[in-house]
């Protein structure tokens, strides 16, 4: 079963709803809202994380979180059930782009003024999670692998790290990874190729 | 050229992150899934309010549809006057009250016009009283 089939299965488990989801339109509002919750339910966490790498701020990451649940929902509930995750992900994508555009004008706005938002950077760096310290994933087997996992993943650009996290993670194929991130299947490659470099790089003696 | 799909090249190293990005993401806090799950239900409730608002639409033209139709079904003013005993309420007036307040009937008219009848009238009061003072004499 590939990365992507395991998605969908893991998202409508329930095999009603992956009966709806399979249909054109839902029959009804009710099923459709059922659908509709199930299949968030199935992607919100993984969003959560992918906005957290991209953010560095929980607060940001929760909210472009709910932005993207909200423009899915409203924008593509019509949709066929198969089309949903390559348009939610594509609108995660959006999102957080868009935050990140934001990011940066405001600080050329900043530096322009004079004035410095180093507050505001040690203010995000303290509220990302230190996987260092003792909690529950340090207990696990692989913690620190995945703390310099999440580490590396942190430090990537956005379009690599969106790459590599919805052809790698997600299971999204080369083109659905174009389409997701709105750029061509070449440029998805390319931005692959680099993040699985640097990624090797630093993740050389976990894996 | 296009740069090969990286992803062929590294058949261990995939499922590895896959597995470990996997667990990260099963180990949110309490208070993150709470907010994830008030964040559901506002995007599944973003759903069912124009639906709620296209219902009390639909009440409303029904409402006025009905309106409509009793007003246009409804009965002649006229028949509204005539009481299920068969009594015949009063004619609604017709006439505005301050062109009935100008208007004198025409005895009255005659009697203004003729000054020794008009004579006469003001002194009523006095044969009126001559009159009960023969009765009781």
């Amino acid at each position: 079963m590939s990365v992507k089939e395991d998605r969908m299965s893991a998202s409508f488990a329930n095999a009603d709803s992956l009966n709806l989801m399979t249909q054109k339109h839902a029959p009804n509002g009710v099923a459709t809202e059922c659908t509709l919750d199930h299949f968030l339910r199935s992607v919100e966490r993984r969003a959560l994380r992918h906005a957290e790498l991209a953010c560095r701020n929980r607060e940001d990451a929760l909210d472009v979180v709910q932005d993207a649940m909200l423009a899915f929902v409203r924008r593509y509930r019509g949709h066929p059930g198969e089309q949903w995750p390559l348009l939610f992900w594509s609108v995660v994508n959006s999102k957080l782009t868009d935050l990140q555009r934001r990011r940066s004008v405001r600080a050329r706005w900043l530096g322009w003024l004079g004035v410095g938002d180093e507050g505001e950077s040690e203010d995000a760096i303290q509220q990302i999670v230190d996987l260092g310290e003792p909690g529950p994933l340090v207990r696990l087997a692989d913690a620190e692998a995945t703390a310099t996992l999440l580490r590396a993943l942190r430090d990537l650009p956005l379009r690599q790290r969106q790459a590599f996290l919805f052809r790698v993670w997600e299971g999204l194929d080369v083109s659905e990874t174009a389409r997701a991130m709105a750029i061509s299947d070449g440029s998805v490659k390319t931005h692959l190729f680099r993040a699985m470099t640097n990624l090797r790089a630093r993740l050389e003696k976990h894996f | 050229m296009t740069t090969p799909d990286a992803t062929r090249n590294d058949p261990n190293w995939t499922p590895r992150t896959r597995e470990l990005l996997d667990r990260h993401a099963e180990q949110l806090d309490p208070v993150q899934l709470r907010r994830l799950l008030q964040a559901r239900q506002r995007a599944l409730t973003s759903v069912r309010r124009p639906r709620l608002r296209l219902w009390a639409f639909g009440l409303g033209a029904a409402t006025a549809a009905s309106l409509l139709l009793f007003v246009s079904i409804n009965p002649k003013p006229d028949s509204l006057t005539a009481t299920p005993s068969g009594i015949t309420a009063p004619t609604p007036m017709t006439i505005a009250p301050i062109e009935k307040a100008l208007t004198l009937p025409d005895a009255d008219l005659a009697l203004i016009a003729s000054a020794d009848e008009y004579a006469l009238l003001q002194d009523l009061e006095f044969y009126a009283w001559l009159e009960d003072a023969d009765h009781e004499g």
